[in-house]
This record gives structure tokens, sequence and C-alpha cells, in this order.
């Protein structure tokens, strides 16, 4: 399985390393970073970014070491265009986009899209499941016209780190 | 070898022996791992940047709203750093599912 972590579980990941277990998503969280292999776990270039200029602590190191950048494709903003016209915010289109149409690598890329997006954004989960099924028919009708492999991309799950766990 | 000259309050003092024996240290071996980590960056301390106007306290101390809010506006700043990064598959790449 493939997983990619949005920036609320990141963020809840940074701050159970610094010491704060406090909230449960905090706990999942860092329980998913820890527990999973990290050749399953995925995070955007923004979030790399992020951990590499922004944040300065050593804890940033611990994720970083334990995911793998996910790099956009040609059809990423395409796709993201699509699902902005079903009402999700602008970095939630990029995100799930980038779950259906990611790649390891900037050149040759070995995998294509993950499996479940990670989100501990309930609302974001509910409006996706609102809107999964008609999605998934313009995802069919959208790469029925595109070369291997992007024809054979799927839309992720959406879960939050603790139904991943479970 | 430098020295370093701490003063601790009686009772700072005394816990600080009394859990040094609990894990069966010497007080100046538990102080120079401590200054170890310190110096390393393992060990934070409150006062500490955590990122560009923020320090690890004051970052611990934010709402979760605002801690989201701060995270928004660092995407958005990361967002334009990397927005013309473009990565290919190749025609057998692994698709999920």
């Amino acid at each position: 399985m493939r997983y990619l972590l949005d920036k609320s579980v990141i963020r809840h990941c940074v701050r159970g390393l610094l010491g704060d277990l406090r909230q449960g998503d905090v706990r999942f969280s860092l329980r998913l970073l820890l527990t999973l292999s990290p050749d399953e776990l995925f995070i955007s270039l923004e979030a790399v970014h992020i951990l590499e200029h922004i944040v300065a602590v050593p804890q940033r190191r611990a994720i970083l070491r334990r995911t793998s950048p996910l790099f956009p494709t040609r059809y990423t903003r395409r796709w993201a265009r699509r699902l902005r016209e079903a009402n999700f915010a602008r970095e939630d289109a990029y995100l799930l986009s980038l779950a259906t149409f990611g790649t390891d690598r900037l050149k040759e890329g070995r995998i294509l899209g993950v499996d479940v997006f990670v989100t501990c954004d309930l609302s974001l989960q509910a409006h996706y499941q609102s809107v999964q099924s008609a999605m998934q028919k313009r995802l069919q009708h959208m790469t029925a016209q595109l070369p291997p492999p992007y024809d054979r991309v799927i839309m992720p799950q959406v879960q939050t780190p603790r139904e991943v766990l479970a | 070898m430098s020295t370093v000259t701490i003063e601790l309050d009686p009772q700072l003092y005394q816990d600080f022996a009394a859990r040094c024996e609990q894990v069966g240290l010497e007080s100046d071996t538990v102080l120079r791992r401590l200054v170890e980590k310190f110096t390393a960056g393992e060990y934070l301390l409150d006062e500490m940047e955590l990122a560009p106007g923020i320090t690890v306290g004051q970052y611990l101390q934010l709402s979760d709203e605002d801690e989201a809010m701060l995270w928004d506006e660092w995407y958005a700043q990361a967002h334009q750093a990397v927005r013309h990064i473009t990565g290919e598959a190749s025609p057998d790449a692994i698709p999920a599912g």
C-alpha cells in the first residue's frame, strides 16, 4: 500500500516529535509515521520544502527520513481543476490529484498514484466521499484519452491516521 | 577539559542527585550527556527557534486552529517555491490499486 500524508498529518507528527502527545490526532499521526514502512509513505514537495527550509528543529529529519516526495506529473493540474469544480479547496484539490497522478521520481518514475490519502480533516473526507462516485466517472472519462501508465490511475481512499492503523 | 560551574537551588539539586542515583549515573556524566545532546540540537529548549519568527515554546502554546493557519502560510510559501517542478512516470510505472 502507498499513502500520501497531507499537511495536517505532518504537522501533528511535528508536534508529537516535540513531545506533546495530548491530542489523539497527534498520537495516531505519529504512530502511523513510525510504524508503517518508509517505502509506503509519501509527502508532497510542499511538505518537503516546509521541513527542509522552514521548520528548523532536528525532529523534522525523522519525518524526512521516513517518507519520500511525491512529484506531480503532467496531468496533476488538469485533474486538480476537475476536483476544484467539485468544490474542493485549491490545496485539497491539488493534493487529491497528486494522490492520483503523483510519481516518485522526476524522470522514469516507478509508481503512479497512491492507495490512500491520509488526512485529519474530517470535512474533507466527508466531502470526498459524497462526490467520489461522480468524480470516478469523470476520471474514467479523462484517463480513457491518456497514454500509459496514466490511463490506469485510480482515485485513492481518503482515511484518517486512526482508520489506517485500525 | 574545560569546567563549567552551575548553581542550583537546594531542592533542585536534591531532585537532580536523586534522579542521577535512580538512573545509576554520576551527576557530571549526566550533565555532560545533556550538554552533548543540547549542542547537537537533540535537546530542545522553549526559547529555541522552531521556524522563522516562532520559538518551540510559542509553537507548543498555539491552539490547533492557529497552528493549522501557520502551516497554511508555510504551505503557500512552499508552493511558490516548488510549483514548477514536475515528474514523469515511466510507461511501466506501477499504478495504485
